[in-house]
């Protein structure tokens, strides 16, 4: 597909209609806000507006057509009649193929390719039980799907516009930095960066600072979410921070000075605030990765995958969103005693764990280091331990 | 678990396409034939997780989008709307699956709807303004999803040469090289023919069997091709904005009807400029033309050289040409026989080039008259 048409003196191209920078992996820098006034430009209002479902305008609708085109009755009638969807039936009304078998003589390469990987699977499966990863990706797929609001006023304008993005794990975590997206999630062009920054989950937030063995009974005050506010978006050369409560810093000032106190090839990065800035007011390439930073030093990358006009089978309740579309599913650590439970304590430097560091559920932790009226035995560091896994 | 079907689909539906090809024929009818000989909906059948169902169905779409724009030939491109629409209903997805339009890809459906609505194409016209009114697509900023996968190489796929558009096609086999290699041939059949001769300058008259000015002959009609395709694209382009600006009565009656497989943005351009370079070299010169052909001389008005006034000339003959034959082409929906003139726009609106047509334009050179002596 050609990148950019060939300038002619009557039409110029738009500067905001996104290309590819980069074939296939980011976009030029572009106005989100404008992406949806150029198609409203383009568009029939019909071509994305939402419908009632239950009546049927195709009659009124074919009828405009005809007339438009010029064609009588007639006409029309045998173009609905050879145009219908019938026509794409390739089974007989008496046979109701069964949808899972693949016949024998199939002249479609997929068909022969899908049939040699069911066949295989049919000879090596030992356990048939159903994916869990699909189940829950499943279940996360239902939470969105369809929704319409219970309040005319949470429905989601016509010609909204619609950002998915990816955001990574944390750049610290060793195992899944660069190749499985932590979370994608579905924002609206006019939902402020702070809406979406409340929404996503990382385990971070919640940890427990401290070390808690002669006090176990306190440990579950408060969380580190609460303790430090802070956090800031980076697109494209702005530095947005969140500065709704009054505890919270503004981390980007470290950064300003980095990047001014010498020649480093950047311009000046701005700053602006998180919760005066909606995401249709964004200037940003898309595919390309982004900062999230939360917790001082908890870093994750952000990707904009897609920016589109609403559509009606999207979820229509504006209130949803942010919405979670996938979710890695993380393995819950479970207790090196019981391997029940999940773990809730984490020990070091333990005479009685048999590893270091060791996981622990509350119940056996407790049963473990503690005598029946809540003395401490033996020496050991304890810690709260949030599991990642807690967002499943 | 992941099972790649890039390739596979590629395959089935360039299968489906040729098979369409073959048919000469634009009609919904032919094509749905061909769906249910090949049984083309079952390609969604087989035991496959939902994640699996939906990824595959999104990839089955996006395979068949990318015949839909240029450069691929008109036929194609219908062929391609009337597989994104089989393809879309008949997946087995709930809710289902949408095709992705890019904004930077707009202008090129719109002009296509264009296209077929001036060429009376009832059945495509219709059934892409159903796929509009019943939502089949997603509105986006970018054609596919981008995930910055730098270390992954994303499978580009390649353009199947056998649906290029044919329009394009006298610009690949007329080339700056290929025309130097001709001149060079020429100049070297020259000299043989005076090593042979007695007249060692010259060649003997009863030698000269051939054309004298091939050459220079060979880039004019390759210029003015390349300069009648870009008028036309400048006019439908024009024509389509005039259109939406509400002017559209006047503008369809002076602009011609049969505008199929004019507004694609090809290559011709690059082209140009090298064909410009040759012209720079050394066939500036006029060749005389022979003394029966006194009263029609040979005029250069390629850009950079020549009359304004031979290109106006020109220009205005063409288009008066254009509409004739336009006009002609027109074909009512019912009358189907007429499909292979409709759909080939070569033979629709390309410059004939013999004497007879017309008199006020620039020189045409008749065929060459062979005095062949064996």
């Amino acid at each position: 597909m050609a990148a950019c048409s060939t300038a002619e003196a009557n039409n110029e191209p738009d500067r905001n209609i996104p290309t590819y920078e980069i074939r296939d992996i980011n976009s030029n820098v572009v106005h989100v806000g404008s992406i949806a006034r150029l198609w409203r430009e383009r568009l029939n209002r019909k071509y994305f507006s939402f419908d009632e479902r239950d009546i049927d305008t195709s009659t009124e609708e074919d009828a405009a057509f005809g007339e438009e085109m010029g064609i009588s009755a007639e006409t029309m009638d045998e173009i609905k009649m050879i145009c219908s969807l019938d026509t794409l039936k390739c089974h007989s009304e008496e046979e109701t193929p069964d949808l899972e078998l693949i016949p024998d003589d199939t002249s479609l390469a997929c068909l022969k390719k899908r049939k040699k990987r069911l066949d295989y699977r049919e000879e090596t499966l030992i356990i048939d039980r159903i994916c869990r990863n699909e189940t829950y990706a499943n279940e996360i797929h239902s939470l969105g799907v369809g929704k319409t609001p219970t309040h005319l006023e949470d429905q989601v304008e016509e010609g909204e516009i619609v950002l998915t993005m990816n955001i990574l794990y944390p750049v610290i975590s060793h195992q899944y930095k660069e190749s499985k997206p932590l979370q994608m999630i579905q924002v609206l062009g006019s939902q402020k960066l702070t809406q979406l920054r409340d929404a996503l989950c990382c385990v971070s937030d919640l940890q427990i600072s401290g070390e808690f063995s002669n006090t176990p009974d306190l440990a579950v005050e408060h969380v580190s979410k609460d303790h430090f506010k802070s956090a800031f978006f980076y697109f494209e050369g702005v530095i947005y921070n969140d500065m709704r409560y009054p505890e919270c810093k503004d981390l980007s000032k470290t950064i300003l000075e980095w990047v001014e106190s010498r020649e480093r090839g950047y311009d000046r990065f701005q700053t602006a605030k998180m919760e005066d800035t909606t995401f249709n007011d964004l200037h940003i390439k898309i595919g390309y990765p982004y900062l999230y930073c939360h917790q001082g030093d908890c870093e994750h990358v952000v990707v904009i995958t897609d920016i589109r006009i609403i559509h009606q089978d999207d979820c229509l309740d504006k209130t949803v969103y942010p919405l979670l579309r996938k979710k890695h599913w993380i393995l819950s650590r479970k207790c090196a005693v019981c391997q029940m439970y999940i773990a809730r304590w984490v020990t070091n430097d333990d005479c009685f764990a048999p590893a270091d560091p060791c996981f622990f559920c509350d119940l056996c932790f407790r049963m473990l280091h503690y005598d029946s009226d809540g003395n401490k035995l033996g020496e050991f560091l304890a810690y709260p331990y949030v599991d990642p896994g807690i967002f499943n | 678990m992941n099972v790649c079907y890039t390739d596979t689909l590629k395959t089935d539906c360039e299968d489906l396409l040729t098979r369409f090809q073959v048919t000469d024929s634009v009609r919904y009818e032919d094509f749905s034939a061909l769906w249910r000989e090949m049984k083309f909906s079952t390609i969604f059948h087989g035991k496959m997780g939902d994640v699996e169902k939906r990824n595959f169905s999104r990839e089955a779409l996006s395979t068949a989008c990318h015949y839909f724009f240029p450069p691929y030939s008109f036929q194609i491109r219908v062929g391609a709307l009337y597989l994104l629409y089989g393809l879309y209903n008949t997946q087995l997805c709930q809710p289902k699956e949408a095709i992705r339009l890019a904004l930077k890809d707009w202008e090129e459906v719109e002009a296509f709807q264009q296209d077929v609505i001036n060429a009376q194409h009832f059945d495509a016209a219709y059934i892409l303004r159903k796929m509009f009114l019943t939502k089949v697509f997603h509105f986006t900023a970018m054609p596919h999803l981008l995930f910055y996968r730098i270390k992954q190489k994303m499978p580009h796929q390649e353009i199947c040469e056998e649906f290029r558009d044919r329009t394009a096609k006298v610009n690949t086999l007329i080339t700056t090289d290929a025309l130097e290699e001709i001149t060079n041939v020429h100049e070297h059949y020259q000299k043989m023919k005076c090593a042979i001769s007695s007249d060692k300058t010259q060649p003997d008259k009863a030698l000269s069997l051939i054309k004298q000015d091939l050459v220079s002959d060979l880039r004019n009609f390759a210029l003015d091709f390349h300069e009648w395709q870009e008028n036309r694209k400048r006019k439908l382009k024009h024509a389509l904005k005039k259109e939406a600006h509400g002017m559209e009565e006047e503008k369809k009656e002076e602009e011609d009807g049969g505008g199929e497989g004019s507004s694609q943005v090809n290559e011709s351009s690059v082209r140009a400029q090298m064909l410009e370079k040759i012209k720079s070299k050394s066939y500036g010169h006029v060749t005389e033309a022979p003394k029966s052909r006194r009263h029609r001389q040979v005029e250069l008005e390629s850009s950079g050289s020549g009359s304004d006034q031979g290109k106006v000339e020109k220009g205005g003959g063409k288009r008066r040409r254009l509409a004739e034959k336009g006009k002609k082409a027109l074909k009512k929906y019912e009358v189907k026989h007429e499909v292979a003139m409709e759909t080939d726009p070569q033979r629709l609106s390309m410059p004939m080039i013999a004497e007879e047509v017309d008199s006020d334009t620039k020189e045409v050179i008749p065929p060459p008259k062979r005095r062949r002596k064996r």
